[in-house]
């Protein structure tokens, strides 16, 4: 507890002062009278001071929220010494607002009273955050004396963003070894007609096509693509972001992200991902349901962090891209690390697919004729860079305020359609 | 013409004390505040000077006026809340009351002692003691909430 004297004090004490001397030097008995209280009150104030005690409790309705939900904090105030003037705050991060309820609050508390103080919560921005750290300042009767201090009661809020519409996944080139729901490009058990080839010993007698084999006088069989799952690798590009008006690239990414994840773990998909920037973070791509929670509370821990080192792709330890893995890169293609280490990847055989998201949303408006050329030459310098990456065989989506999260997936599934993908 | 200037001069002090208030309460700094109210109790100590020579048995109540504006005052320069309760806002007004009737009473008390003393050298020291002991308890005060608090 910090404790100090108001400037009140200071100011009473002089007018006491001044008006007793005052009074005295030009023998005026009326300013001592106009002093006398100045005097009093201090004295008064300071006999009857006494630090408060309180015991704290702070709590939040839950500990998961999704953006824009609404939650309750509750502060629980009990007075063991009671406290004239009390200032309560409970500090709150910048993704949070107040809506309903009022903080800080002052209140007066009795010895022995139990307040308790509610507030409704915004949850504006995605994040993992602790809440419940409340800075208290009580003061006296007559607010001559402050008393300040904190009680710590900070537990987890972890706020995950909301999911974008996904009407149609990327479908991976190449598929692994477990059941799923993709069609394999191999052939084998499944359920999709793959061809027809002679008959060998050993076939199951339900896989002959009888139809064919009276035509041609032969046994033939019929092929299948077997149903499989894939590797999905979302690689999410945190070297640097464009932001604006609270909205930012790096929230185009983590939505991205987390819909994407959710979308491929349904479909039995195994699912990783790789922030790669300033910090390096991964997870191992696996399944079901606890990786999807694993998943989002790695992504919420994701910051821009400022770095001038080179970083390429070898930084990163093997099992974190498996072979004949897809990886989904979501970039805002502003920095050339990022550039250079997708290119790597696709150099290495991976299925790569990026997803740009667009930075020109959150550029100010070109002013004059320098700054709309100047746009201008930036907006080639991209398209340049968006036609590296389509000679090497990489579709490129852009994701803006004009095309949503799957328009830029069903442009990447159209690219592909028609496009030849080189394998490694 | 000597009158008209020290009407003039009070006039000055008093425009000059609701500038300092009114600066003090716009940049919430206490200095000023504390200044402005220096500044009315010397515009009435030259309003005193210039009056009939009784004593101005309006003084408790002014001295009530003075401790319910410096009160008001200083709790207008303190840092804004978000949202004040409403059992603060009646104690607060429940003890300015108390205050100006305290107030009253004590100014009452000090111009009946100033009253019925004589005037001497004794009774002036006396007087400077007094002054000097009060602000030294109010100073020992302090220093004593600032170890034990």
């Amino acid at each position: 507890v910090t404790r100090s004297f108001t400037p009140k004090l200071g100011g009473y004490a002089a007018i006491a002062a001044v008006g007793l001397l005052a009074a005295l030097v030009l023998r005026l008995p009326e300013l001592v009278g106009l002093a006398a209280p100045f005097a009093f009150v201090p004295a008064l104030g300071l006999v009857l001071s006494r630090p408060p005690a309180l015991d704290v409790e702070a709590s939040l309705e839950r500990d998961r929220a999704v953006e824009g939900d609404e939650l309750d904090a509750s502060l629980s105030l009990r007075a063991l010494r009671g406290c004239a003037d009390l200032d309560v705050l409970l500090e709150l991060p910048r993704a949070l607002t107040v809506v309903d309820g009022d903080d800080p609050i002052s209140l007066r508390l009795g010895d022995g009273e139990v307040r308790k103080l509610r507030a409704r919560l915004r949850c504006n921005r995605w994040g993992a955050y602790d809440v419940g750290r409340v800075f208290l300042r009580g003061r006296d009767a007559f607010g001559l004396v402050s008393w300040e201090w904190r009680a710590d009661r900070r537990a987890p809020l972890k706020v995950y963003p909301t999911e974008e519409e996904v009407r149609e996944l990327l479908v991976p080139r190449d598929t692994q070894v477990y059941s799923g729901n993709h069609v394999a490009r191999e052939r084998g058990e499944g359920i999709e007609f793959a061809d027809l080839r002679p008959f060998v010993p050993g076939d199951r007698v339900r896989h002959v096509n009888w139809r064919a084999s009276a035509r041609r006088g032969d046994l033939w069989v019929n092929e299948q693509h077997p149903e499989r799952n894939a590797d999905v690798i979302l690689f999410v590009d945190t070297f640097v972001e464009a932001s604006r008006a609270g909205r930012s690239t790096l929230d185009l990414a983590l939505r991205a992200s987390t819909s994407l994840a959710a979308r491929y773990l349904r479909q039995k998909d195994r699912v990783g991902f790789v922030t790669f920037g300033g910090m390096l973070n991964w997870l191992l791509p696996s399944t079901g349901a606890a990786q999807m929670y694993r998943m989002i509370d790695s992504l919420l821990d994701t910051r821009i962090v400022l770095n001038y080192a080179w970083k390429d792709i070898e930084v990163l330890p093997r099992r974190t891209l498996p072979s004949h893995a897809v990886v989904i890169a979501l970039t805002p293609l502003l920095d050339d690390r990022a550039v250079s280490a997708l290119l790597d990847l696709r150099v290495r055989g991976f299925d790569l697919l990026v997803v740009e998201l667009s930075p020109a949303p959150f550029l100010p408006t070109p002013k004059g004729d320098v700054q709309v050329t100047g746009r201008k030459f930036w907006e080639l310098r991209r398209d340049a860079l968006r036609g590296r990456f389509r000679e090497v065989g990489v579709p490129v989506a852009v994701w803006d305020d004009e095309h949503g999260l799957s328009t830029a997936l069903e442009e990447v599934t159209a690219f592909r359609r028609f496009a030849r993908v080189a394998s490694a | 013409v000597a009158a008209h200037r020290e009407s003039a001069i009070v006039a000055g002090l008093a425009a000059g004390s609701w500038a300092l208030l009114v600066v003090a309460l716009l940049t919430r700094w206490t200095v000023v505040g504390t200044l402005s109210l220096l500044v009315f109790g010397a515009e009435y100590a030259v309003f005193l000077r210039l009056g009939h020579g009784g004593v101005d048995t309006r003084a408790p109540f002014l001295a009530a006026a003075l401790i319910v504006a410096a009160e008001l005052a200083f709790s207008a320069m303190r840092p804004p809340p978000g949202g004040v309760d409403v059992s603060l806002v009646r104690a607060a007004l429940v003890r300015l009351a108390l205050l100006a009737l305290g107030a009253v009473a004590v100014g009452e008390l000090t111009l009946v002692v100033a009253g019925s003393v004589r005037s001497g050298l004794l009774e002036e020291g006396l007087g400077v003691a007094a002054a000097v002991a009060a602000l030294a308890i109010v100073a020992v005060l302090a220093s004593r909430t600032r170890e034990t608090a």
